[in-house]
């Protein structure tokens, strides 16, 4: 072998040695971080988060080292550095080494050949490669040792920190008190479909009703037993530990846990699940229909918080009137769901159902969920009413999408009227006067007929619900059931301001407040009579407008409670004033409860609490947390200000300012507004 | 060489100023201060250095305000004075910590409202931020930029002492006692108005008896029939003008301490217009529709106050219109609203108007709720101005030197320069060489 | 200016206007026997509108479903919170019927469960005295509707106060008549009605 191949070759086991001794030394470096991490765990409970930095952090520290490691061992990269470093350690070669190895005196020189190939290097590179290697191989296999000496769940917990990995900790305190670490497993309803989860060392749990809430810890003194409302359940042994399983209540409840002479408490919070929110879509609003045939489209949306099973439409069909009614009801275009969200489409055919004039169809969608533990959650929508008209309705304003009423046609008529009036007008100056009154006169008998029919319409409605107060009414209107005092009241009808309500004021006779609109136009179409009559269509033309105008407005009208208004009966208070012949004997009254009467049984608990912070921490976070539980349903903002004030506590930092904020909260009183001052107190 | 001997002459002169030093630290270790100096102590320390101040009889002595001086302390003082010992005192100075605060003015005097479960008022003023806190632990705190006006604080009931800590000046707030009110008696027709206001009422926590007209003969009650006096009700309140028979009653009842409520119209009740502030007008609607929170009252029906006596105070208005005014009547007081249907502001108003209407109705009664005096607390613990009354004790601050040093005082300079010296003695010896 | 002023409550599911008669009975019946100053007509206000709250005592009733809006509900409840009581009663007189049924339900979802009420409460003494409780109407003693006399009413009581008054017993057609015929009657059917608005206005 030639002095070059034996350099090259030392060259080599050197260049090897180097990067495994910086392997080796961020290894080493690796696992001393994870060995560290380890043990200060084991003393003090590190946080997750930092715990899952420590695997990233010992990795980069490796990394970082065996670069750094690398870049100072000066890597032999080509035979000279080696044969220098041979000649470090050989002196009597006085470099002949590096000139034999320098490929310009390659062969030149040698002497200077035979007098490197004498030395004997390869001895000392193998010894420098053990020397090396030996130093980072021991401090691994000492980390490697340790972390195997260390219990797994203690390793684990920094190499894969996961929730519920409480009770894996090494504790430096003795394993006396099983209540010391527990884990919290929450297990949800199945129909949820939610992934279990896990806590280490809650002081609440908040989970669905119905959820499994398994409480584990190692074993320790005396066993474990839990008290929730009045019943007490003992804990199972499971290996080292201790295992017990509640079901998460409806109401917010505290569990004292106890053992031997430990005591722990531990706050369930309920989820509740809520119902399905239920949005009929079509139809889109109450109807009135002139005739029960037709098919109408149902549909609505529904959505749950967890997912929905089912769903239908409800119909209820009333029948009848006054005090006589009949009710069908059924159930159409049922679905079954698979996800959270989920639409309800049917169709009704209105002719199988069988309505007839003044029945009621009542629609509404129930959608239910799939809650098994508490029972179904119903959601139902709005209700849409659709009310099949009577013959004696179909003056009714009030429709959408109906067909058009009575007014609808008069409007029709009315303003065909108007266009023959228009036309005559136009071709005046080619007829003659004859005609031209002839056509006009023909007009004004249509347009006659038509005010006449709008009469009847007025006259119709009050016709027929008299009730038991008709005589009185009724008096009223024979004295005004002639055309001068229609023709007078829609004069007041058609001078009076406008926006005045449809139905009218009290005083108005049910005559004028009814049929406002209508009088209007009939008053209109008089005029509008008369100048037909005298051949004056041009004249005419105004009167037809204002008639046309005033049946598009009570087209148009909101609905009008005409029952409500008509049968209004106003009472002769002073009349019948104390004329009863009975004497009432009221009994004595009852004071009412004050409005917070536990209030101060709360501030008192409260104050109790603050006396607790210096001498014993945690009895003062229980009773805070006992507190909290029964302000849930009361004060939310002073159950949340104590619960931050128990948080604080139980993580070592300093409440003060928490817990004045939680007393503020505790204890503040509803003051009375400005302008009253304490005028009166005392000096 | 020359340069040699200078320098160990340099360390020996550094030797030896700093072991002349250490002897005059030594000095004044163990010397007591001469009858001409002034002792000097911080009020921090002034209870374990009294002893030894009364014994000792110095000339003068002045405390340093550095922490909020108790009363008993500061009577200590007072007494050796007197005992003709000359005490000044001194604001603490500027320093570092916050707690080294200068001596503000600090008054704080505290009421308790006249109703159930009612709040603790405390007037307070002070020219820094004011920190309240009990027996157990903080309560609250007013800014400065409120204190200086004069600030009213409401809060809950305190467990144990009430004291207000304003810098250096500690204030121990006495608290009167809760009085024991006796019920509340509302008079009128049966109606949405007495419903709602005797439910407001109790609701806040009062004992409410009533006598509501229904009919001739025909009376609702609540409690027992009995003599209108002090000894069973605290307050009268007429809602109208209807007061059955309790109008033979009720001006003897004032005059004798009682409180008199007049709601509405109820002041023109003949039994009632000899003792009212006013009579009440003709009612009038209000001109805002809605219950404003700040404003509710803008929205209520009204029958303004007309004719105000003499001796009536005007308590509130609505733009010309006389609303509120009370006086005294004997040892009662009267007051009359003329505010009408205020069941509206409980129904129609916003999210808070129940509980906002329930604490008018209970301070309006309160106003002149008749109640025994608390009483009069001669503890001397508690003293709402302290500065005042160490001004009242001692005289005013003075600004003094800091020259002299008390008998365990050392100068502050004396340690670093004796260090200096040492140090810069080993620090030449090293340069040259030497050991 | 009138303490009391009679409202009727206008839903939209059904036939609210069933009963239009029994405001001006019972505003009647209250100027008969008592000092009480009333309007002397009703008024009709819809669930829905803040307008209720100007009334804290309502009456409704009907035939048909009653079905109530997310916006009628939650006027109900606030309603309720602030101390106004719903009177309702069903003028089928059939607990088996829908009305019932669907009242039920929606009083359930805005205010809370309806529970029987003792025939001993308040509201039998309130004014007159009904020893045995809510008094029978002629419907029940005929036998229409369920066949059934009701000894009770039931309630939604919050604290001791009645928060929901409602009745099975078909008190709207027992007071639906004009109140000029109350001549012809030998007892006075509207009595109970007067103790609900007293009990109302001073409980």
């Amino acid at each position: 072998m030639t002095i070059l191949e034996r350099v090259e070759r030392a060259r080599r086991t050197l260049r090897a040695t180097a990067i495994a001794a910086a392997a080796l030394r961020g290894l080493a470096a690796a696992l001393g971080i994870l060995l560290l991490s380890a043990t200060v765990d084991a003393f003090v409970s590190l946080p997750a988060g930092a715990r899952r930095l420590v695997p990233f952090v010992a990795a980069a520290t490796a990394i970082a080292l065996f670069l750094r490691r690398l870049s100072r061992a000066g890597v032999r990269a080509d035979a000279g550095s080696a044969a220098l470093w041979i000649e470090a350690r050989f002196p009597s070669l006085r470099y002949a080494l590096v000139t034999a190895v320098d490929p310009r005196y390659e062969g030149r020189v040698p002497e200077i050949e035979r007098a490197a190939a004498q030395v004997s290097f390869e001895p000392a590179v193998r010894r420098a490669a053990r020397r090396a290697l030996t130093g980072p191989s021991i401090a691994v296999a000492a980390c490697v040792l340790v972390l195997l000496v260390l219990p797994a769940g203690a390793v684990a917990r920094v190499i894969r920190p996961a929730a519920g990995d409480a009770l894996s900790r090494v504790r430096a305190e003795s394993r006396t008190n099983p209540l010391a670490s527990m884990v919290v497993r929450v297990s949800p309803p199945a129909y949820a479909g939610l992934r279990d989860e896990s806590f280490d060392n809650p002081a609440s749990v908040r989970a669905l009703v119905g959820s499994a809430i398994t409480l584990e810890g190692v074993a320790g003194d005396g066993q474990v037993v839990a008290t929730l409302g009045g019943s007490r359940t003992s804990a199972s042994p499971s290996g080292d530990r201790w295992r017990l399983v509640l079901a998460m209540p409806s109401a917010p409840a505290a569990v004292r846990l106890h053992a031997a002479a430990h005591e722990r408490l531990l706050v369930l919070e309920p989820v509740p699940d809520s119902a399905p929110v239920v949005v009929l879509t079509a139809p889109a609003r109450d109807s009135i229909l002139r005739k029960p045939s037709g098919r109408i489209r149902l549909s609505a949306t529904a959505s749950d918080d967890y997912g929905l099973a089912s769903g239908a439409f409800e119909l209820i069909v009333s029948s009848g009137g006054g005090e006589n009614f009949t009710f069908k009801s059924r159930t159409i275009g049922a679905a079954t769901f698979a996800s959270r969200s989920g639409e309800l489409a049917a169709t009704i055919s209105l002719d199988s159902i069988g309505l007839q004039p003044g029945d009621m169809l009542h629609l509404r969608a129930i959608v239910r969920d799939r809650n098994d533990v508490t029972g179904p959650g119903t959601g139902t929508s709005d209700t849409r009413t659709l009310r099949i008209a009577r013959a004696d309705e179909y003056d009714s304003v009030a429709v959408d999408p109906s067909p058009p009423p009575e007014a609808e046609k008069n409007a029709l008529s009315q303003r065909m009227l108007l266009m023959m009036a228009q036309a005559l007008e136009k071709k005046r100056p080619q007829i003659s006067h004859a005609t031209l009154v002839g056509e006009s006169r023909s007009i004004a008998l249509d347009q006659t007929r038509l005010r006449k029919r709008v009469g009847e319409i007025v006259f119709t409605r009050l016709g027929e619900d008299t009730g038991e107060q008709g005589d009185a009414v009724q008096n009223r209107l024979d004295q005004q059931v002639n055309p001068d005092s229609v023709l007078a009241a829609a004069d007041r009808a058609a001078s009076a301001a406008a926006g005045t309500a449809l139905e009218g004021d009290h005083d108005e006779t049910p005559l004028l407040a009814l049929n406002r609109p209508l009088l209007e136009a009939y008053n209109a179409m008089w005029s509008a009579s008369g100048e037909l009559e005298v051949g004056e269509p041009g004249k005419a033309v105004p009167f037809m407008k204002k008639a046309l105008d005033a049946l598009q407005a009570a087209r148009s009208a909101e609905r009008i409670y005409l029952r409500g208004s008509t049968r209004a009966v106003v009472v002769d208070i002073d009349r019948v004033r104390l004329q009863g012949k009975d004497k009432g004997a009221p009994g004595a009254r009852t004071p009412r409860p004050a409005a917070d009467p536990s209030r101060d049984d709360r501030i008192r608990r409260f104050d109790a609490a603050l006396r607790l912070v210096r001498t014993a921490p945690s009895a003062a976070v229980d009773s805070l947390l006992l507190l909290r539980l029964d302000l849930l349903d009361r004060d939310m903002a002073a159950a949340r200000a104590i619960e931050t004030a128990a948080n604080t506590l139980r993580g070592g930092h300093d409440a003060t300012s928490a817990l004045i904020r939680a007393r503020r909260a505790l204890t503040s009183v509803p003051s009375a507004p400005a302008p009253l001052t304490s005028w009166g107190s005392p000096p | 060489m020359e340069r040699a001997s200078r320098d160990a002459f340099m360390e020996r002169a550094l030797r030896a100023l700093s072991f002349a030093l250490i002897a005059f630290a030594l000095w004044r270790l163990f010397t007591a201060a001469g009858d001409g100096d002034v002792v000097r102590v911080r009020s921090s320390s002034l209870a374990r250095d009294l002893p030894s101040i009364e014994s000792a009889r110095t000339a003068a002595l002045h405390v340093e305000m550095d922490a909020a001086l108790p009363p008993a302390e500061r009577d200590a003082l007072v007494a050796v004075a007197h005992a003709g010992t000359r005490v000044t005192w001194s604001a603490p100075r500027a320093t570092l910590s916050r707690q080294g605060a200068a001596m503000t003015p600090l008054a704080a005097v505290a009421e308790r409202a006249r109703e159930p479960g009612g709040p603790v008022r405390i007037a307070v003023t002070s020219a820094a931020d004011v920190a309240f806190s009990d027996g157990l632990a903080a309560l609250d705190t007013v800014r400065a930029t409120a204190a200086i006006r004069g600030a009213t604080v409401s809060m809950g009931e305190p467990s144990g002492a009430l004291g207000a800590v304003s810098g250096a000046v500690r204030a121990f707030i006495r608290v009167p006692a809760a009085a024991a009110l006796h019920p509340v008696l509302v008079v009128g027709r049966a109606g949405w108005e007495a419903k709602f206001a005797v439910a407001a009422l109790e609701e806040r926590g009062w004992t409410v008896e009533a006598r509501l007209f229904v009919a001739p003969g025909a009376d609702v009650t609540q409690g027992s029939p009995g003599a209108i006096d002090t000894s069973r009700y605290a307050v009268i309140v007429a809602l109208d003008t209807t007061l059955g028979s309790v109008a033979a009653s009720v001006v003897r009842f004032v005059r004798q301490g009682g409180g008199l409520v007049l709601l509405a119209g109820a002041a023109n009740a003949p039994a009632v217009r000899a003792i009212a502030p006013a009579r009440a007008g003709a009612r009038r609607l209000a001109d805002v529709r809605a219950f404003d929170a700040a404003e509710p009252v803008n929205a209520m029906a009204l029958y303004p106050l007309e004719g105000l006596r003499g001796d009536a105070m005007p308590l509130s208005t609505r733009g010309a219109l006389l609303t509120v005014a009370a006086r005294r009547e004997g040892a009662g007081r009267v007051l009359q609203a003329g505010f009408d249907e205020s069941w509206r502001w409980r129904m129609q108003g916003g999210a808070d108007a129940v509980a906002a209407h329930r604490a008018w109705w209970s301070r309006m009664v309160a106003s002149v709720a008749a109640a025994p005096l608390p009483p009069a607390d001669e503890s001397p613990a508690a003293e709402g101005a302290p500065l005042a009354r160490l001004v009242d004790a001692l005289g005013p601050a003075v600004a003094i030197a800091p020259d002299a040093s008390g008998p365990h005082r050392l100068p502050g300079w004396l340690l670093p320069a004796i260090l200096l010296c040492l140090l810069a003695e080993w620090a030449s010896r090293r340069w040259r060489g030497a050991r | 200016m009138s303490d009391f002023t009679f409202c009727t409550v206008q839903y939209d599911s059904g036939d609210w206007d069933s009963a239009p008669l029994v405001p001006a009975n019972l505003i009647d019946s209250v100027a008969r026997y008592t000092s009480i100053s009333v309007a002397p007509t009703g008024v009709i206000v819809p669930l829905g509108s803040t307008e209720l709250f100007k009334y804290p005592l309502a009456y409704l009733t009907g035939h048909l479903p009653v079905r109530f809006s997310e916006l009628e509900r939650r006027t109900l409840g606030e309603y309720c919170g602030r101390g106004g009581m719903l009177f309702v009663d069903d003028h089928n007189h059939d607990i088996d019927g829908v009305f019932h049924k669907s009242a039920h339900e929606e009083i359930a979802r805005a205010v809370g469960p309806l529970k029987e009420l003792p025939n001993t409460h308040a509201l039998y003494s309130s004014f007159f005295k009904f020893d045995d409780g809510p008094p029978a109407t002629t419907h029940e003693l005929n036998g229409w509707g369920d066949n059934l006399v009701h000894k009770h009413l039931l309630a939604v009581m919050r604290g001791d106060r009645i928060s929901v008054l409602y009745s099975s017993k078909d008190y709207s057609s027992e007071w639906g008549y004009h109140p000029d015929n109350k001549r012809f009657l030998s007892v006075d059917n509207t009595k109970f009605g007067v103790n609900i608005v007293v009990y109302a206005l001073t409980r």
